[in-house]
């Protein structure tokens, strides 16, 4: 009888608690809509429970908006580390991380995510961006051509691969990229200016 | 009293909560990272290195210790000519982004105003890699195996007297007949070349060997060094022999430059060559020095390429020339094929030459190529060809080749006597990337 009562509390004071992070999240997305990131933290830290996959993940991400890249990267790390095989929350990590320039890190994060998920395109996708703004054309051509033989006619992947492909010397295959990206967007300036390159 | 003991534990709280980033897990008003960026980049833009010093520190003590931050101190470090601090933010801005050529070439020029050759040597071979795959002339390592027939009348020599305007036939033995088989292998910084050449009715046998070695030195700048030896055997007399040694070595300090898509040359060339194959190459070989500067706009492939240059060439026997060159690249694609032009006008104290090229072609990879030279002093030189390139596998390439030469070279000294010669040749080559 005794144990009942007990777990009845239990329940009552969960279920209180549950509703006041239901609160605090909705307060919260208020919060973030009036761009009030400050506000929108403090009330989530108010119900901040360290366990908790969901506050640490919504705090990286409103230190991100808030521009406390530091903090943003520590609540991104711990709800990594309480759900290891998520990759919102590695993508999450990616955005600090870019934004002060530490490129390794960024890359490390999505060759992470391209393990757990080896086929994710936006992975795919940034990390030849990031090898390509880095002049590493070897390494962001691999990227590059899986995610073009996953999605052979999405503007995104063509034109950075045809690019690439101008890059390292590869004319006969840019040339053919630019004009599927033409079949995409008829009068596309990069395509274009590819084109007239190769020419 | 009982106020100024509360305000005195207030600020007491307050600062140990700061202390121990008790505000920043909650705060709204504490320094964030655009806080930290708009003053370095103020400091920055005023080259205020001291202020700029304490806010990056300022900013690395609160956890934002990052390339941006780093490579903005680093570089106002390096402008005021604080070295060592500016190499110790620059080696933390590549632990960040490794291989970024910004700050390597940071890193690079530190080394060389500290005199620190070794390192800047290091740097600088990294650098080079990074700038060549930016300028799109990563190389590839290759192995490239080629057969070649060919038909040569060379002995077949008609001597033209220029002024009775008569051709006499002079010792005029059978035509020659060779094959020849050769392996390139290129690596990174080693080329190899070897192969056999044989004369099918002379039984003779040249064996040639080659190998080039490039040395890198600094940024842009390397030092290759070409040594080649051919032997011959001739198996009806058992003879065998060195034929010809050439040495050769090559200093080029090139600037790539990304930005506008031009290169600039300059070349220190020193050739030797200890005996010419051919009597009429012992004009333009022996001992030769060339010192050469250019200018290329081809790095991007340009409808119009303007490539003039400099060449100052002093050769053993003390002749002087000055050679200038003006060359002219222009391709047309009407979509059926290709066709590329170009010109060369080359001038110098006792030469005048004109080299024009055609090609056409790029039809599913068939190329038709016709090249015409003419020079006031040795040779006029004409082929024309055709060449079929089909890719068999991934990165390898088969492709054949015919060319029809024309050749008259002067041969006496008062420029009246001619030799001329026909060569036809047939290439088969087998080219493999890797």
């Amino acid at each position: 009888m005794f144990v009942l009562i007990f777990l009845f509390i239990v329940e009552i004071v969960n279920t209180q608690d549950f509703n006041k992070i239901i609160e605090a999240f909705s307060k919260s997305y208020s919060y973030e809509t009036k761009t009030d990131y400050s506000s929108a933290i403090k009330i989530l830290f108010d119900v901040y429970d360290a366990s908790s996959y969901e506050i640490n993940l919504r705090l990286g991400w409103l230190n991100y908006l808030n521009g406390n890249f530091v903090e943003s990267i520590t609540y991104y790390k711990k709800a990594i580390s309480l759900k290891p095989g998520s990759i919102e929350a590695k993508f999450g990590l990616t955005l600090p991380l870019s934004a002060m320039g530490n490129w390794d890190a960024v890359i490390k994060q999505y060759e992470d995510i391209l393990k757990i998920d080896p086929n994710n395109t936006t992975a795919l996708y940034r990390l030849g961006l990031i090898y390509y703004n880095k002049a590493d054309y070897k390494n962001s051509y691999k990227y590059l051509e899986k995610l073009v033989n996953l999605y052979p006619f999405n503007y995104d992947g063509l034109i950075l691969f045809a690019w690439t492909n101008l890059k390292l010397g590869k004319y006969s295959q840019a040339k053919l990229l630019f004009q599927k990206v033409l079949l995409l967007s008829p009068n596309d300036i990069s395509a274009q200016e590819g084109l007239k390159t190769i020419k | 009293m009982g106020l100024s003991i509360t305000i005195l534990l207030f600020f007491l709280y307050y600062n140990i909560a700061n202390t121990f980033s008790i505000f920043s897990q909650t705060s709204f008003t504490h320094n964030n990272y655009y806080y930290y960026e708009n003053l370095i980049n103020k400091y920055f833009n005023a080259n205020n290195i001291d202020s700029l010093n304490y806010i990056v520190s300022l900013a690395i003590l609160n956890g934002y210790d990052c390339y941006n931050f780093r490579i903005k101190r680093a570089i106002l470090y390096y402008k005021q000519k604080y070295y060592e601090e500016s190499i110790n933010d620059l080696k933390t801005a590549l632990s960040f982004n490794s291989n970024d050529p910004f700050a390597l070439s940071y890193l690079y020029l530190t080394y060389l105003n500290l005199n620190d050759l070794a390192n800047a040597k290091l740097i600088g071979k990294k650098l080079n890699k990074i700038y060549s795959d930016i300028n799109h002339l990563s190389k590839y390592n290759y192995f490239n195996f080629n057969l070649n027939y060919s038909t040569n009348d060379l002995f077949d020599i008609k001597k033209i007297n220029k002024s009775l305007n008569k051709n006499v036939q002079i010792n005029a033995p059978e035509k020659i007949l060779t094959y020849n088989c050769y392996v390139l292998l290129n690596l990174k910084k080693i080329d190899l070349n070897f192969g056999i050449n044989r004369n099918i009715l002379y039984y003779n046998n040249l064996f040639y060997l080659s190998s080039s070695k490039k040395i890198y030195e600094k940024k842009d700048k390397f030092l290759q060094h070409t040594l080649n030896l051919n032997f011959y055997y001739n198996k009806k007399n058992n003879v065998f022999g060195l034929l010809s040694i050439y040495d050769f070595t090559n200093i080029t300090y090139r600037t790539y430059n990304a930005e506008n898509n031009s290169v600039y040359f300059t070349d220190i060339d020193f050739y030797k060559d200890n005996y010419g194959i051919y009597a009429f190459y012992e004009k333009i070989a022996k001992n030769t020095f060339g010192f050469f500067v250019g200018y290329s706009n081809v790095n991007l492939k340009e409808k119009i390429a303007f490539e003039p240059y400099l060449l100052l060439n002093i050769s053993k026997n003390k002749k002087f020339s000055l050679l200038n060159s003006i060359n002219f690249n222009y391709e047309l694609d009407n979509k059926i094929f290709k066709t590329t032009i170009e010109l060369a006008i080359k001038f110098s104290n006792d030469n005048f030459s004109l080299m024009a090229f055609a090609g056409f072609g790029e039809i599913k990879d068939i190329i038709i190529n016709g090249f015409f030279l003419y020079s006031m002093n040795y040779t006029i030189k004409s082929y024309v060809g055709t060449q079929l390139s089909l890719k068999i596998f991934k990165n390898s390439y088969f492709s054949f080749k015919y060319v029809f030469f024309s050749n008259i070279y002067e041969f006496s000294e008062d420029n009246k006597s001619f030799i001329k010669f026909v060569e036809n040749l047939l290439n088969i080559s087998l080219l493999c990337l890797f």
